[in-house]
């Protein structure tokens, strides 16, 4: 059965991946990069907190953080939306969560094993966050995090050293270190020792106004590398610094320049020169490499699993009656104009929202770009067609329903028309354009991406098993 | 009160630097200014209060003739009315058939405003399409414009051409092909914000006393007389009092309500305008556009945006909390639609709202009333002698409206220097710089340096000298750090504001320095611009998240108007951006309904 995924961002990759290891033919249509290639470096899969965003992440004695496993309860019970509610059940009882930990343990290991060859790895799990550092001295509690910014929990570190390197911009160094500093007072837990050391980097090593982009792209040469190691040694050698902690207890913060790929063997000689902990801080715009390397390593792995991958634009899709048969796309390969016509049995649509394209503005409402699917925000009202300015608030404080609005589905993830009936027998969605959710204050964008990707490819397979029967 | 940190290297250089070379005036004393304790009372021969472009040049006019004076601005300099402003200095061809002295004075003191200060100032060539349905014909248009282009010479401005349309269209393929034929004239355009910052900075340099985010809460009496002001900070929450021979009410649009402060009515007819400022440019020349109601409106290159506008409304509202109506945005892109088709195509990052102080006029459309000046001397209209308002006007005016009212203000403190302002240069504007070599001595790409050159002049070396000596700096000269890549702006001209330009919060930078007003709304910068300052200013980590809260609220409150096509996106992108990079301090109040906007930074209490 012809499966044809559209879009390459999480969501998307996932399904296919999934789909090709259960032996299916796939083809994924990217038109371009999107939330995924822009995330920071950690997968949520758990809101913040029980009210389901705001902080503190405390129980209710304010004694302890909570563990993700506990928050994904808490988003289980209250947010009657959210795709997880579709995913795993409305029910309070045990039977919501114990199926949600096993869809985030497996959907966590399958991405693990799909990344390791590009040298990234999932690291974290849901019986404790990690506490990590962002590149202007936030800290974020996350459930999982890739090799990168992963090994920089900042729980357990006794001395936290951060790397400041002369130049490089969106990067102040003692800013960051007042700024971990007041966030752990505000956390109200064990302070490690924050300093911040120099990383003589050689001349000509941050050019072009500092750009981190370009120091990242440094990294990736060996004679970069090679340059970034002998600092980080000489810093470890320097006695100057006076006596220090070794192993675990110390954490050296390097700014986000690992580069774009290869990051684990950069990591574990980085870790051999420095005698410590070594990692990268999570990234912000515009210094955060980590998305693209998430972004390379599942095109990596598309490539692998032999996933067939077109570079190109859906533009419509063809339909009869309540199938949908073809694509019309147009390639961003060629210069031509010419559209092609791909033929698909099942389709999925993972093309985010307005970021990914899957939503767009026309004349002067929002729409679903390609059906016209109807959608609806986090309190079920239906907001197509509405003007955009309408549904965001003069503060950028507070829900806003433009940015928690998608298509809605039924528990196999095929989206809903208006009278709540599945509008196409071979259509299903995965990722942002679900609504029913914030990404960015729930803090669960990529891991709704994973979680009903891997379920839509679940839900494909069987379809197919049935065809076939 | 939170001294600045000592331990920051740049601020101990700068202080060095100014060390016995100025006077201990307000805004250039390096800092200084905010570390000693502000004295109970100031005193002084003139206070002005409003630091837009008319109080601005009336504190420089004064200082140039050795009078001393103290401004008073409530928010950021210009912040109020001259930012929202088209930012043209332009003769106003519109007035030439009813209101021909403004046209003269208009088209005079650009002249003038282009020797003292060139890098500031930069061409807008015009291009007005007629089409077969506009109610006046090509002819008559073109005898207006002969008229207009005896004007030109005062402004150094080329006279009109006439296109056809295969002319036209080929200059602006962006254009409506249903021209008929089309015109091009002469306009300048300005840095409004930079003209008004440089006007007080000017006057700080010779000893006045500039203090920004100061408010006058009440004026001094002396039976009927007044004497002066009482002042609140509204960052630090102290009040004062500055004693003053004279007072200037110079508050724009606010000018009512300071008189009213004395008893005293001052009737306006306040005019609302707005505009939207596209991520780019949209054309390389202005398009004039008429409206559905046959108003003129442009959508002209500025800076590095394009911007389309304006309206004119009678405001009843909240000047502090004025936000940009649906209406506006579709009345503006209505009119653009019929000059240039494609106009929606192209992403509207912000909206800018401000007030015109109209002088008052009954019975006429807002567009019809006149856009003079007045000089009002209260002791002798109402007998409440020591307060004096300017009223009305236009930005491409305001030195001779200044010279007027200085010329009144010193005739009655008895100070007989003359006006200098036309010919002395303001800072910056002293002689040419070559960029090139600035930008190859600095290290720092040409187009920075070049932002860098129209935003200060022959002084811009002197601003890329402050970069921040990063800790353990090997080379002698740190090289300048790109903040803003959109402008761009670099860490150098950062601090140099914060240490010699009190500049005092983050939101401020938007306008002294456009930070994160091009496509990023500082989604890209804001952060990076306030560990910058924090490390210049000496800001603790709660007031730096506090400073950058504030300010991407006010960028988010000024996208939100316009918000259509990729805009959308790139507000969602935003909003995950920084929302995603809260920590426990800013926390992350988004999911309990917080109604809090404040539109300017709320009364902060240095620890």
């Amino acid at each position: 059965m012809r499966v044809v995924v559209i879009g390459s961002g999480l969501a998307g990759a996932a399904a296919a991946l999934e789909l090709a290891s259960r032996e299916m033919k796939v083809t994924l249509v990217s038109a371009g990069v999107g939330a995924t290639a822009l995330s920071f470096g950690s997968l949520d899969v758990a809101v913040p907190s029980p009210e389901g965003s705001g902080l503190p992440l405390r129980d209710a004695t304010a004694t302890r953080l909570l563990a993700p496993r506990e928050r994904l309860a808490a988003c289980l019970r209250t947010r009657l939306r959210h795709p997880y509610a579709t995913l795993f059940g409305r029910s309070g009882g045990g039977a919501a969560e114990s199926a949600a930990t096993d869809a985030v343990k497996s959907a966590a290991a399958s991405l693990d094993r799909w990344l390791a060859p590009s040298g990234l790895r999932v690291e974290g799990g849901l019986d404790a966050a990690r506490l990590l550092a962002n590149v202007h001295g936030a800290v974020r509690a996350c459930d999982f995090a890739f090799t990168g910014p992963a090994e920089g929990d900042l729980q357990g570190a006794a001395e936290v050293e951060i790397a400041a390197v002369t130049g490089l911009a969106q990067h102040d160094a003692r800013p960051l270190a007042r700024a971990l500093a007041a966030e752990f007072a505000a956390i109200g837990l064990p302070r490690p020792s924050f300093r911040v050391v120099p990383l003589p980097l050689p001349a000509g090593f941050v050019v072009d106004g500092g750009s981190p982009a370009r120091v990242a792209a440094r990294t990736d040469t060996e004679e970069g590398l090679r340059a970034l190691v002998a600092a980080v040694a000489a810093r470890h050698r320097d006695e100057t610094l006076g006596r220090r902690a070794e192993g675990e207890r110390r954490l050296l913060l390097l700014p986000p320049i690992l580069g774009f790929s290869g990051v684990l063997a950069k990591l574990t000689r980085l870790r051999e020169a420095a005698g410590c902990r070594v990692a990268e801080c999570l990234g912000a715009p515009p210094a955060s490499p980590a998305g693209l390397r998430l972004a390379g390593a599942l095109a990596a792995a598309l490539s692998r699993e032999s996933v067939v991958v077109r570079h190109a634009r859906v533009r419509t899709l063809e339909r009869t009656g309540r199938q949908l048969r073809a694509l019309r796309l147009q390639s961003r390969e060629a210069s031509s104009n010419t559209e092609e016509r791909l033929e698909a049995e099942v389709i999925l649509l993972a093309c985010g929202r307005f970021l990914g394209g899957g939503l767009s503005e026309h004349e002067g409402g929002v729409h679903e770009t390609l059906l016209d699917l109807p959608l609806y925000d986090e309190a079920g009202v239906r907001v197509d067609g509405s003007a955009a300015s309408r549904l965001v608030r003069a503060s950028p404080e507070g829900p806003q329903r433009l940015f928690s609005s998608g298509v809605r589905t039924d528990s196999r993830l095929r989206p809903l028309g208006a009278d709540g009936e599945p509008l196409f027998e071979n259509l299903f969605v995965a990722g942002d354009l679900i609504g029913g959710f914030d990404p960015s204050t729930q803090r669960t964008g990529l891991g709704v991406a994973l979680l009903t990707g891997l379920r839509a490819a679940s839900e494909i397979a069987r379809l197919a098993e049935q065809e076939s029967a | 009160m939170n001294s600045p940190s000592a331990s920051c290297p740049g601020k101990a250089k700068a202080d060095a630097a100014c060390e016995g070379t100025r006077p201990s005036g307000g805004v250039c004393a390096t800092g200084r200014w905010r570390d000693t304790p502000v004295r109970r009372t100031l005193t002084t021969q003139v206070l002005v209060v409003g630091g837009g472009i008319n109080g601005a040049g009336i504190a420089r006019d004064l200082a140039l003739r050795g009078v001393r004076v103290a401004l008073v601005e409530k928010g950021e300099l210009g912040g109020g009315t001259s930012w929202a402003s088209s930012g043209m200095i332009h003769g106003g061809l519109r007035y030439l058939q009813k209101d021909p002295q403004v046209t003269l004075h208009s088209c005079v003191d650009s002249g003038n405003i282009q020797r003292i200060a060139p890098h500031l100032i930069f061409r807008i060539p015009f291009l007005m399409p007629v089409f077969r349905d506009d109610p006046i014909g090509p002819e008559l248009v073109e005898i207006a414009l002969e008229m207009y282009d005896r004007f030109q010479p005062f402004k150094r401005g080329k006279p009109h051409t006439r296109l056809s349309r295969e002319q036209a269209l080929r200059l602006e393929p962006a254009l409506s092909p249903q021209l008929e034929c089309a015109f091009t004239l002469d306009e300048w355009g300005v840095d409004a914000a930079r003209l008004c910052a440089a006007n007080a900075l000017d006057a700080a340099d010779r000893g006045a006393q500039v203090r920004t985010h100061t408010e006058v809460i009440s004026l001094l009496r002396d039976a009927g007389r007044v004497r002066g002001a009482r002042v609140r900070d509204g960052i630090t929450g102290e009040e004062w009092e500055i004693e003053a021979e004279l007072v200037m009410n110079a508050a724009g649009p606010w000018l009512p309500k300071v008189a009213r402060l004395a008893g005293l009515e001052v009737k306006l007819r306040p005019g609302k305008g707005v505009h939207l400022v596209f991520e780019r440019r949209v054309s390389d020349l202005a398009i004039y556009a008429t409206g559905i109601d046959g108003r003129d409106m442009f959508t002209f290159p500025h800076e590095q945006n394009s911007m389309a506008g304006t309206t004119d409304d009678d405001f009843y509202g909240d000047l502090d909390r004025m936000e940009t109506t649906e209406d506006e945005v579709a009345y503006v892109l209505q009119a653009m639609e019929r000059s240039i088709p494609s106009i929606r195509r192209h992403r509207v990052c912000h909206v800018t709202a401000g007030v015109r102080p109209t002088l008052f006029g009954f019975g006429r459309y807002e567009d019809e009333l006149s856009r003079d000046y007045q000089v009002i001397d209260h002791g002798a209209r109402d007998g409440v002698p020591g307060l004096f308002t300017i009223a009305g006007g236009k930005l491409a005016a305001y030195r001779l409206m200044a010279e007027d009212a200085t010329d009144r203000l010193c005739a009655r403190l008895g100070v007989r220097e003359l006006c200098r302002t036309a010919q002395t240069p303001l800072p910056g504007g002293e002689a040419p710089l070559d960029v090139a070599a600035l930008s190859r001595r600095f290290r720092v790409g040409w187009p920075a340096a070049l932002r860098l050159f129209f935003r200060h002049g022959a002084h811009a070396p002197r601003v890329l000298e402050q970069s921040v000596p990063t800790p353990f700096a090997e080379p002698a000269t740190p090289v300048p750090r790109i903040v803003c890549a959109c402008e761009p702006v670099t860490d150098a001209e950062l601090v140099h504001a914060a240490l010699r330009e009190g500049l005092r919060t983050l939101t401020d930078c938007s306008l002294r320095l456009r930070l994160g007003i091009g496509a990023c709304q500082g989604a890209s910068c804001a952060a990076a611009a306030a560990s910058v300052l924090a490390e210049a200013l000496g800001w603790s980590a709660e007031q730096t998240a506090h400073e950058l809260a504030t300010f991407l609220a006010e960028r988010w409150r000024v996208a939100t108007p316009a918000l259509a096509g990729a805009q959308i996106a790139a507000l969602e992108l935003h909003r995950a951006a920084d929302v995603g990079a809260r920590g426990f301090t800013r926390g992350d109040r988004a999911g309990r309904g917080s109604e809090d906007s404040p539109r300017r930074s709320a009364s902060w209490e240095t620890a």
